[in-house]
């Protein structure tokens, strides 16, 4: 990862990105197969989207946005992101879904 | 302010791989607070979809999944453009670097574009919250509010969907205004030479992980608001 030149810089394989392209692509050719038949699939459809959604972003951040050769700084800083969401939809949700919907 | 011969390096940094290191820091800071910020609207969506699935439903099925498709495909592809980017920044390439940068506002603008065409599209269909969402599109035809009353589902709740649609994606858009904006910033620096110093890719690595979040909301506003409902067709 480091360069004495230019210090550290990202992995230059511009192969691997188009592979990574590639898959999201097609997980966004997915995504339209699911919602055009979610009429069959049912309920079920939201979760299927939502798991691509998961999955893209996951390879984005991986691969370009170069987590893969991050430190431990941007990984914890990544993960105190995703813990923090985490606080916020449980606490939130944790209430307003407990109550009587009646209320509203 | 720098202490280096190049003028790269700040003086309050020790070398080129600590300023580096905190100017990523930086932007990934920022961007868990924009997570924070996507997120409340995310929970809020998250509650009102529990609570009325069918309007949701019935409303995401009336948005046009192929516009979201094609927008995916130019954001995503943007995506690898700014990286490729980074890449010619990092080689001291700035003619290439330029180029990168131009194609990656011009997918921009033309997802813009679409996404502007479709705000156009909603409009005429009167799929706004409030008084258009009442009235009749066209003489003798009845109006969203009916169709969707016809259809056994509280237009109401209805109009809340919507509510969520224009606030989740015109933030979105502002995001990706902002974006343009950074990229051309950039543009313009590189037509000056900024970047003929290669250690100062750093600038660009930041911007485009800016630029690869937007891309990410995207991607899940795709999932909870076109894909959601059951569609026919793409347009």
């Amino acid at each position: 990862m480091h360069n004495e030149d230019a210090g550290a810089g990202p992995e230059p394989s511009n192969a691997s990105y188009f592979l990574i392209y590639g898959l999201i692509l097609a997980l966004i050719g997915a995504q339209v197969l699911v919602s055009m038949n979610s009429a069959s699939i049912g309920g079920a459809a939201i979760y299927l989207n939502l798991l691509i959604a998961g999955a893209q972003a996951c390879l984005l951040a991986y691969f370009f946005m170069h987590l893969k050769g991050a430190d431990n700084l941007t990984w914890l800083i990544a993960g105190a992101g995703l813990f923090w969401i985490a606080i916020m939809f449980i606490l939130m949700l944790n209430d307003y879904l407990t109550r009587q919907i009646a209320a509203y | 302010m720098s202490t280096d011969s190049s003028g790269v390096l700040c003086h309050h940094f020790d070398n080129i791989q600590q300023q580096q290191s905190a100017a990523r820091m930086g932007m990934w800071l920022f961007l868990v607070t924009e997570v924070l910020f996507f997120g409340g609207a995310f929970v809020a969506y998250t509650a009102y979809r529990i609570w009325y699935p069918e309007a949701f439903l019935a409303g995401s099925s009336k948005l046009i999944l192929g516009f979201a498709a094609i927008n995916s495909v130019l954001l995503l592809t943007s995506s690898l453009t700014i990286t490729f980017g980074i890449h010619a920044a990092h080689r001291g390439d700035e003619k290439m670097l330029k180029r990168f940068l131009l194609v990656t506002i011009l997918l921009a603008l033309v997802f813009l574009g679409i996404k502007a065409k479709e705000y156009y599209i909603d409009f005429q269909e009167h799929l706004i919250p409030g008084t258009l969402f009442i009235t009749p599109v066209h003489e003798g035809h009845p109006s969203p509010a009916e169709e969707f009353e016809a259809m056994g589902v509280n237009p109401g709740h209805v109009q809340l969907f919507f509510m969520f649609y224009y606030c989740m994606t015109g933030i979105h858009v502002l995001h990706m205004i902002v974006g343009v904006g950074l990229i051309g910033w950039l543009y313009f620096l590189a037509t000056r030479g900024y970047f003929k110093h290669k250690e100062r890719f750093v600038y660009v690595e930041v911007t485009s992980l800016y630029w690869h979040f937007v891309d990410m909301m995207w991607f899940f506003l795709v999932a909870i608001l076109y894909a959601a409902g059951p569609h026919k067709s793409l347009f």
